[in-house]
């Protein structure tokens, strides 16, 4: 469905605000719901994505208020990063072209690093428990792994644009 | 800023490993920076395009995994999927959204020019037996396409350019749309047949590009990389890299993963797949489609509360009369056609009506005084030039008339007389034009609610209060008549075509409006 495509503008919002994967769904899922019960205020001719982002935060702070779940950032901090969220970035299909590209430039351990966190959706502390390294030693992989594919994306980017 | 200890923060929060006191030092970063918060929204656009990559990449590898583990992948799907479709509430979300999603990413109006544009580069012209892995429902044919993924599973399809070239895609494939001149097959077979106004017309596979100089190739792509192209008419030029060879009719070479080119021997063009298979294919479909949709409407003329049913399948074409196939219909309730020709339905052979003039109409009576009413039409509207286009209008405006018509804004509205309009959101946007859909509303007095439905899906409910029964009496499909004694009158008529209109004197349910839809829907 149409639909479908575009999720990922408001999926990514969403998982910038919520790093936790296993919370993402619902909270993406209860922003449907209620995008559907508020079509008649949705104005037609503003910006459809921004208008969902809107109820997709109100979705990330109500998940905050539920009992014994922590929010990940308080309301201040969210509400000021709305504030200034730039446009989301097009060549979304192209860009997950380049990083199967960029993957596979990556050692072993980094990819499956990688792998085990956004594939497996797994944090930190499993990933040293399955591939046997330090805590530390995984958080500085997955950064380093990250900095490395950004930074290979944008290159063959600017190398397609040329 | 302390800029590396502020990135150092900001991949602790990805990976969900702030200390309390962290947290607290990252938040006071993030309040007092706009660098900071600018940064942190770069950083997270890339590590959900990681999230996105991951789990698409999961869903490949699964595919080829066994039965067990992939079951734990679709529960996990289902998920929040399954809320959303198993739910009325779900296929009105799917179905608003296609609507808004529609009219704010395929049909945006730019401030300066105020005219409509498109993001279509595409469109499916067959589907046979298709079964996609990417879409929740299946594409109609027809369905205009956007830059971006089609993941066939099984079938046959054919996409239409606007350039003009044309590709046969044979199931499991997946094939990006890049641009009207381009495309990514990533995996599976396919011909592309290029005309002149679209040489130069690409596709590019892992290893490598294939540019079409004239008529049709073959390509072949495996899931390890490798990919044989064959030139079937005309040439083609492959490059690999900043290598390049030319190929002529009968050629063909096989693209290796490691990057070597070797020629292979000339492949019966029935390797690939071939307008003819396709066209036998869809016939075939056709067919089954066809003595289907005359089983399922024979389970709907059995209901005592079908008044209507008009099949527009005519013995002929000089047929002027619609005759209705109502079982338990009361009286005569034929519809008399004025003005419309014939011509094609919503699948090849199905015979429908066309209106352009002012005066084409289909003009019927019902008599009688009703408690509710269900009505669903197949329908093309080929533009909305007018305030208001008739669809199913009782004449003048009396009480308890019923007013079916669509706005210049591309709502559907039921008008009760004696309660108010009912519209629905914006479905028949100019990107729609040329499109089948079917409609279907519901008006009843015992529960007080009037619902739209688009192919299937509810769009909308609102309450109603009717005081009065719901009379139609004389009426016409496509067009108004105030009174047709009255000289003057405003103009309402549909310009497009209908081929199937039911009538029922009861409220029908969500899941039997989805079955009126599926009876008869486009996909093969």
């Amino acid at each position: 469905m149409l639909f479908v495509q575009h999720t990922p503008a408001i999926r990514g919002f969403v998982i910038a605000l919520m790093p936790d994967f296993s919370r993402v769904d619902d909270i993406i899922q209860e922003t449907f719901l209620t995008v559907t019960r508020k079509a008649a205020e949705f104005e037609i001719g503003s910006n459809f994505v921004g208008w969902a982002c809107t109820i997709a935060r109100y979705k990330v702070l109500e998940t905050g208020r539920q009992k014994g779940r922590t929010q990940p950032l308080s309301n201040e901090v969210i509400e000021s990063l709305c504030a200034c969220e730039p446009e989301p970035v097009e060549n979304g299909e192209e860009k997950l072209h380049l990083l199967a590209e960029c993957m596979k430039s990556l050692a072993p351990q980094s990819r499956r690093a990688i792998e085990l966190r956004y594939q497996q959706a797994h944090k930190p502390a499993e990933i040293a428990r399955q591939i046997g390294w330090t805590a530390e030693a995984v958080y500085v992989a997955l950064s380093r792994a990250r900095t490395a594919l950004r930074e290979c994306v944008e290159r063959k980017l600017a190398e397609g644009a040329s | 800023m302390d800029q590396d200890r502020f990135a150092r923060l900001l991949d602790r929060y990805f990976d969900e490993s702030l200390t309390p006191g962290e947290r607290q030092e990252f938040e006071q970063l993030l309040l007092g920076s706009s660098e900071a918060r600018q940064v942190f929204w770069e950083r997270a656009r890339f590590h959900s395009l990681l999230r996105e990559f991951g789990e698409r990449s999961w869903g490949a590898q699964l595919a080829a995994q066994p039965e067990a583990v992939r079951a734990s992948f679709f529960m996990r799907v289902k998920h929040w999927l399954g809320a959303l479709y198993d739910s009325h509430v779900g296929w009105a979300i799917a179905t608003i959204l296609v609507v808004f999603v529609g009219y704010h990413f395929g049909f945006r109006r730019s401030p300066e020019s105020a005219e409509p544009t498109t993001s279509a580069i595409a469109v499916l012209t067959q589907a046979v037996d298709a079964q996609w892995a990417d879409h929740g429902n299946p594409r109609a044919i027809g369905s205009s396409l956007s830059p971006g993924w089609l993941k066939l599973k099984t079938g046959m399809v054919q996409v239409e350019f606007i350039s003009g070239a044309r590709v046969i895609l044979e199931g499991p494939a997946e094939l990006q749309l890049v641009s009207p001149m381009e495309a990514f097959c990533r995996a599976g077979k396919l011909t592309a047949e290029v005309p002149p106004p679209a040489h130069g017309f690409k596709v590019r596979s892992p290893g490598a590009t294939v540019i079409d100089l004239g008529t049709a190739f073959g390509l072949n792509v495996q899931k390890s990389g490798d990919a044989v192209v064959q030139v079937l008419r005309g040439e083609v030029e492959v490059h690999r890299g900043s290598s390049q060879r030319g190929l002529v009719e009968g050629q063909g070479v096989h693209v290796g993963a490691d990057g070597s080119m070797d020629d292979v021997g000339d492949v019966a063009d029935s390797a690939y797949p071939s307008s003819e298979l396709l066209a036998q294919r869809a016939a075939q479909g056709w067919q089954r489609k066809r003595n289907a949709w005359l089983a399922a409407t024979k389970k709907f003329s059995a209901d005592p509360a079908l008044a209507i049913h008009y099949t527009f399948e005519e013995p002929s074409t000089w047929s002027r009369v619609l005759h209705n196939g109502a079982k338990n219909t009361p009286v005569q309730t034929d519809g008399s056609i004025v003005g419309c020709r014939w011509g094609e339905g919503h699948w090849p052979g199905k015979r429908a009506l066309e209106f352009h003039g002012v005066t084409d109409r289909v003009r019927f009576n019902l008599p009688g005084e009703y408690e509710a009413m269900t009505m669903a039409a197949w329908v093309r509207v080929d533009s909305l030039d007018l305030d208001l286009t008739g669809l199913m209008m009782a004449e003048g405006w009396g009480k308890g008339a019923l007013h079916w018509q669509f706005t210049r804004k591309g709502t559907v509205r039921l008008g009760v007389h004696d309660a108010r309009d009912f519209d629905s959101p914006p479905v028949i946007t100019p990107d729609r034009y040329g499109q089948w859909v079917h409609l279907a509303v519901v008006c009843d007095r015992a529960t007080g609610h009037v619902s739209h439905y688009l192919d299937g899906q509810p769009i909308s409910s609102e309450p109603m209060k009717l005081r009065v029964p719901i009379k139609i009496g004389n009426a016409e499909l496509g067009s108004w008549s105030p009174s047709v004694r009255q000289d003057q009158r405003p103009i309402r008529n549909l310009a497009g075509s209908m081929d199937e209109f039911f009538l029922f004197t009861r409220a029908l349910s969500d899941g039997e409006v989805r079955e009126l839809y599926q009876a008869a829907d486009a996909i093969f």
